[in-house]
C-alpha cells in the first residue's frame, strides 16, 4: 500500500479540525516518524493579520496545528484511516521571536521534530522559517 | 486585534501586584466556526493576544510578543465560560522591553492560562 506523506489544498482537512477562519497550515508533508514540515502561505485575509501583517497568535497556532496534523498523521500510520484527532495547546515554552513578523504574501514553512510521547501528550520542538530566516522557535506539548 | 471583537474589557483595577482585568469573550465570534465546528474551544493563542492586549492598554504602546518562557493552557476555555474572566497582570519594564506575568481566571478562581514572557514596545 503506498503510504501519502503529502497532503495539500482540502487533503489538510484530512489531518485537522480547525476550519476557516482559522486554519493555518495549507501544506503538510512527513519526513519520517520524527519529523514533519508544513506551511502555509499567508493570505491578506488571515484572521492574524492587521495592515498586511501577521501577527503573533497565528504564528504560535500555525504551529500547534502543524504539529497537530503530525499527530494525526502518525495515529494514521499506526492504527489505519480515522477522523483527525482534537489537539489542544497544554504548554508552550521557550518561544523566541527571531526575526520580524512576516506579511501577508509570505510562505511559512514549519519544522516539527517530536521529543517525546506520554500517554495522550505529544512534546515537541518547532522552527518556523520563511526563505532561509528563522522567525521563531518554541517548545510545545500537544494534548489530545 | 481581538479587543471589542473577540473580547470586551468591562474594567481593569489596581492589585497588590499589577492589574486585575474584567472581560468577557463574545461567543458569537467567528473564530469558532472553525475552532472547532459545532464544538466551540477559546483558542489558547487568542488567550495569549488578550494577555498582550491588556499589557498594551497599561503601557500605553503598541508591542510585539518577542518571547514565551512558559505558558501553560490548565483548563480548557470556552466561550460559555467567558462571561466573567478575569485577566491579572503584572509587569515591570525595563528598556522597551515589558517582562510579563500573567494568569486568566474566573470567579471562581479556576486557573486556564499561566504566562511568562516578554514583550517589546514598539
Amino acid at each position: 500500500m503506498d503510504i501519502i506523506k503529502v497532503y495539500k489544498g482540502e487533503d489538510i482537512k484530512k489531518l485537522l479540525n480547525q476550519r476557516s477562519p482559522i486554519l493555518m497550515v495549507d501544506t503538510f508533508e512527513a519526513v519520517n516518524d520524527e519529523v514533519c514540515i508544513a506551511g502555509l502561505t499567508i493570505n491578506a485575509d488571515n484572521m492574524f493579520c492587521v495592515n498586511g501583517g501577521f501577527k503573533e497568535p497565528g504564528l504560535i497556532e500555525h504551529i500547534a496545528q502543524s504539529a497537530s496534523a503530525f499527530v494525526t498523521y502518525r495515529a494514521i500510520q499506526t492504527q489505519g484511516d480515522q477522523n483527525p484527532l482534537l489537539g489542544f495547546i497544554g504548554e508552550v515554552k521557550k518561544f523566541k521571536l527571531q526575526s520580524p513578523l512576516p506579511c501577508a504574501g509570505s510562505e511559512l514553512s514549519t519544522t516539527i521534530t517530536i521529543q517525546s510521547v506520554v500517554m495522550n501528550i505529544t512534546m515537541f520542538s518547532a522552527e518556523t522559517r520563511v526563505g532561509d530566516s528563522v522567525v521563531a522557535t518554541c517548545q510545545m506539548k500537544l494534548s489530545v | 486585534m481581538l479587543e471589542n471583537k473577540y473580547f470586551y474589557i468591562n474594567s481593569s483595577e489596581a492589585t497588590d501586584n499589577g492589574h486585575s482585568f474584567s472581560i468577557r469573550l463574545d461567543a458569537n465570534h467567528p473564530v469558532y466556526n472553525g475552532h472547532f465546528p459545532g464544538n466551540p474551544v477559546s483558542p489558547g493563542v487568542c488567550s495569549i493576544e488578550m494577555i498582550k492586549e491588556c499589557v498594551e492598554r497599561l503601557v500605553k504602546s503598541d508591542s510585539i510578543l518577542v518571547s514565551i518562557n512558559q505558558c501553560r493552557f490548565i483548563n480548557v476555555l470556552t466561550p460559555d465560560k467567558g462571561d466573567n474572566l478575569f485577566i491579572k497582570v503584572s509587569s515591570s519594564l525595563e528598556d522597551s522591553i515589558v517582562k510579563v506575568s500573567s494568569t486568566i481566571v474566573d470567579a471562581n478562581d479556576i486557573v486556564y492560562v499561566t504566562f511568562k514572557g516578554e514583550f517589546q514596545l514598539k
